[in-house]
């Protein structure tokens, strides 16, 4: 790279070797591999600011090309200089691929019922070097299993999700103790009403997921797209029974990084504190916007700061299925969900389909089977309504989620439900 | 690279493997952001390398790699992966027996410069509107396909995207209109920054003016943007065999049709469904799939009967056919699998002005905001960003609220079917990982009659 042509400069190699085994209809409908090599490199001069991403190595054409542009665009309002403090490295040996056979064998056995679902593996390394002469590397594994199976049209996912091989024995027999929960009950559909849901810690994760996404991320504070503004930081936004912390920094989350895209390592951000809202989640550019320090929130690159995991604070309810329907004493139990979209994003008014079980709850005991309902709300309404969580969390993470979670059951009163 | 996919295919035939498909594919680009008329992000990029698929052992393997110098470790790798699931099957995998296309075509590129286009776009918003975000991407997919059965196929298309979302936040509510435009020439963009101001003027309207509806049913006249939505949910998604045999189970689902009953009765005699790669001009086109099948129309309705499914070669051999060429990969380290490409109700015989003046107590609904639907696709949900109550025949007053409809009632109750067409561009995700793929969907004008809104 010819650097005279450029103020500063930052390259994060991405080396991902992914391994994903498919089944469906309790067989391997293909098992695959691959590995994605990609050079992104961030380059400034003045104020000006681009990104280039070139698979395969590095392209000096392809650089060249995207440094001539430069000059043709405007300044960032964003900019700020490359830099930032010293990284470290930090490496693990990459884990056997081949035991996910067994890993998947293991779950639909336990199961006992039809069953189809994913196995993925990936070994993450990085190298991170920039201009001002910082370096670092780092190689991590990650896994997470989705297991669905179906008993005539009923149907129940589980996931699990770390940062090593999951149970995937326990995953078969959620599904297996759920199916026959729901065997033998009436089923109906629901009429658009105001309810107490009891969410999965799936349901409760992604949810989750999506506030700190969209709202909690100072990209989308500056933007004017999230509920929030600065003026919002340290007032009471959520239930006090509410706290949610973003916990990339954490070696056992799934979303574990140890330094992101600016070479920050991530730290821990108090996103909600028993219903307080209490930071923004940032990269460098945004952080200095605002006047604070970086959160390491450069996830996958250099624009927009985004969550790796986020982790909902337990409660003291039952953490089990039937204890926490038990305690709800009435409302719908629901235990996936998909589809979600946004009405508008600023009011979060939104709709989710629930999809697998959903459990009508009568006398605080599954009275029949739910099908085809949604939540159809705001994600403020949810947030200033939650009255339990369980006193468990578990790391969830599948196909569908917007961020990898730790998460309890979550219980909310008077949640807007739709056919 | 000819040379180095026909090596791959000759290892991957010497190992053992029974069928070897090697493609290679660059994407190269740039992508440009501005967030209410600042400058948000340039980045330019190329990735691509080699995908093989290997039949061996009775599975399937599926192995990609972005470096050229590690192809036939990739073919290695792909193989032993095959025979490892292959183990963990009931039944061999095998592809229809058809034979693959030999063809190079390559659509003439274009120059546009992303962030002109969005500055240009950008200065058409109206001037009330609260929050406004462009994104633009300008890319080449260059791609080389080589079967162990004979295919060859080499394609270079460039296509331009265009995404933007405006939100009017005020005192007395909030309204959100996302749009989209691209294609593979710019013919894509015609008219479009008059569709932005257009647009984008109505969220002050439609805040102030629409009232909530009263719920209830009613005959219901869809615009050919609302046409698409429902064409590509709720008959496009569904009829992927791959998802009917439940290979989406844990994931993007699997349909209201089942295996043992595959042609069925969806819809009334008027209503004609088609899925055409080859509409030439549009974001969805390709002339022959990523299995190296050539494409061609797939009539998927015809007088409201499911007669074809949108197939790959693994699937249609399921079902004693041939593959209708739907296989696409989005991008080199993605497997092909079945996919929508250009998805449409076919035009009727009636004005669409004729079916609104002949509805008496009904709703207009020219546009959506907030969609969704189950994973088998049969009970959907769509949110009414501009509507109107239709009285005597007339568009009366704006009214907001939501179509809930499950997909046979929506098909069997239409009996108006319009004459005009448009086709909306749309980026459709399915596959894990996620495959996000450049579609479109449209039609007519048609009408529905007594379905709920809320």
């Amino acid at each position: 790279m010819k650097l005279s042509k450029v103020d500063e400069a930052a390259v994060v190699n991405v080396k991902r070797i992914n391994y994903m085994l498919r089944f469906a209809n309790d067989e391997v409908t293909v098992f695959k591999n691959w590995v994605e090599e990609n050079a992104h490199i961030y380059l400034t001069r003045g104020k000006r600011t681009a990104a280039v991403t070139t698979s395969g190595g590095l392209d000096l054409e392809m650089v060249e090309r995207e440094i001539e542009k430069l000059s043709e665009l405007p300044e960032d309002p964003l900019y700020v200089p490359v830099g930032g403090p010293p990284l470290f490295n930090y490496m693990e040996e990459e884990k056997n691929f081949e035991k996910l056979v067994d890993i998947v064998k293991t779950a639909i056995d336990a199961a006992g019922a039809r069953s189809a679902g994913v196995a993925r593996l990936v070994y993450q390394v990085v190298n991170y070097e920039d201009t001002t002469g910082r370096s670092g590397h780092y190689a991590v594994n990650k896994m997470y299993m989705t297991m669905r199976s179906f008993a005539g049209d009923l149907a129940v996912t589980s996931a699990m999700a770390g940062r090593d091989f999951v149970n995937s024995k326990r995953i078969g027999e959620v599904n297996s103790q759920l199916l026959n929960l729901a065997r033998g009950l009436p089923k109906k559909r629901v009429e658009p009403r105001r309810a107490t849901v009891v969410l999965s810690p799936l349901v409760a994760g992604h949810l989750m997921g999506e506030v700190v996404s969209h709202w909690t991320n100072a990209m989308e504070v500056i933007s004017g797209s999230s509920r929030y503004a600065v003026e919002d930081l340290g007032k009471e936004v959520a239930s006090p029974q509410l706290s949610i912390v973003e916990k990339t920094y954490d070696p056992a989350s799934y979303g574990y990084v140890p330094f992101d895209f600016e070479g920050v390592t991530p730290r821990r951000v108090e996103i909600f504190q028993r219903g307080v809202l209490r930071e923004f989640i940032h990269n460098r550019r945004t952080a200095a916007k605002f006047g604070v320090e970086s959160t390491g929130h450069a996830i996958d690159g250099w624009v927009r700061p985004a969550p790796s995991h986020v982790e909902i604070a337990p409660g003291d309810a039952p953490h089990d299925v039937e204890a926490v329907m038990s305690e709800a004493k009435s409302g719908y139990y629901i235990h996936n969900n998909w589809y979600t979209r946004y009405q508008n994003i600023k009011t979060g008014q939104f709709s989710t389909v629930g999809r697998d079980l959903a459990f009508e709850i009568v006398d605080g005991k599954p009275a029949a089977v739910v099908k085809f309902i949604r939540i159809a709300d705001t994600l403020e309404n949810l947030l200033r309504h939650i009255s339990a969580l369980s006193k468990a969390v578990e790391q969830v993470y599948w196909w569908d989620m917007p961020t990898p979670a730790t998460a309890p059951y979550v219980v909310i009163e008077s949640v807007g439900i739709t056919t | 690279m000819e040379d180095l996919l026909n090596k791959a295919i000759d290892y991957g035939l010497r190992l053992g493997a029974q069928y070897v498909e090697a493609r290679w594919q660059i994407d190269a680009g740039r992508v440009v952001g501005l967030r209410n008329g600042q400058f948000e992000f340039s980045h330019g990029y190329k990735w691509g390398g080699v995908a093989v698929r290997v039949i061996a052992g009775g599975g399937l393997g599926f192995s990609a790699t972005s470096k050229l110098e590690n192809v036939m470790e990739t073919v290695e790798r792909a193989y032993k992966l095959a025979a490892a699931g292959g183990r963990f099957r009931k039944r061999p995998v095998a592809l229809d027996g058809g034979k693959p296309a030999k063809l190079k075509y390559t659509i003439p590129d274009f120059v546009v410069e992303p962030l002109e286009l969005l500055r240009e776009l950008d200065s058409h918003v109206d001037g009330g509107v609260t929050m406004r975000r462009f994104v633009s991407s300008v890319w080449t997919t260059e791609k080389f396909i080589i079967t162990s059965d004979g295919g060859y196929v080499y394609s270079k298309i460039p296509r331009v995207y265009v995404f933007a979302l405006f939100i009017k936040h005020a005192p007395g509510g909030s309204l959100q209109r996302d749009l989209f435009a691209g294609g593979v020439s710019l013919e894509a963009l015609r008219n479009f920054e008059k569709t932005v101001e257009e647009e984008s003027k109505k969220l002050s309207v439609l805040l102030e003016r629409a009232k909530p509806i009263a719920p209830g049913r009613y005959d219901v006249v869809f615009s050919p943007e609302m046409t698409g939505i429902l064409v590509h949910e709720s008959v496009g998604h569904p009829l992927e065999l791959d998802r009917i045999m439940g290979r989406e189970g844990a994931e993007a689902g699997e349909s209201y049709i089942k295996p043992g009953d595959l042609y069925v009765k969806i819809g009334s005699d008027l209503v004609n469904i088609v899925d055409d790669p080859t509409v030439f001009d549009t974001y969805g086109f390709y002339l022959v799939d990523d299995e190296a099948v050539a494409a061609r129309p797939k009539q998927l309705i015809k007088g409201g009967w499911v007669v074809e499914h949108i197939m790959n070669r693994q699937y249609a051999a399921l079902i004693n056919k041939r593959s209708n060429g739907g296989a696409r990969a989005s991008a080199f380290d993605r497997e092909p699998i079945p996919r929508m490409s250009n998805t449409f109700l076919t035009p009727g015989d009636w004005d669409p002005e004729e079916i609104v003046r002949d509805t008496k107590r009904g709703v207009y609904i020219a546009s959506y905001t907030e969609w969704n639907i189950d994973d088998v696709r049969y009970s959907g949900r769509y949110g009414i960003f501009e509507g109107y109550l239709i009285e005597n025949g007339e568009l009366k007053q704006p009214i907001r609220g939501f179509l809930e409809v499950d997909t046979p009632e929506l098909w069997s109750n239409v009996d108006a079917v319009g004459k005009d067409f448009k086709l909306y561009v749309g980026t459709c995700g399915k596959g894990n990982p996620m495959q996000g793929v450049p579609v479109t969907m449209g039609g007519p004008t048609f009408r529905s009659k007594s379905l709920r809104l809320t």
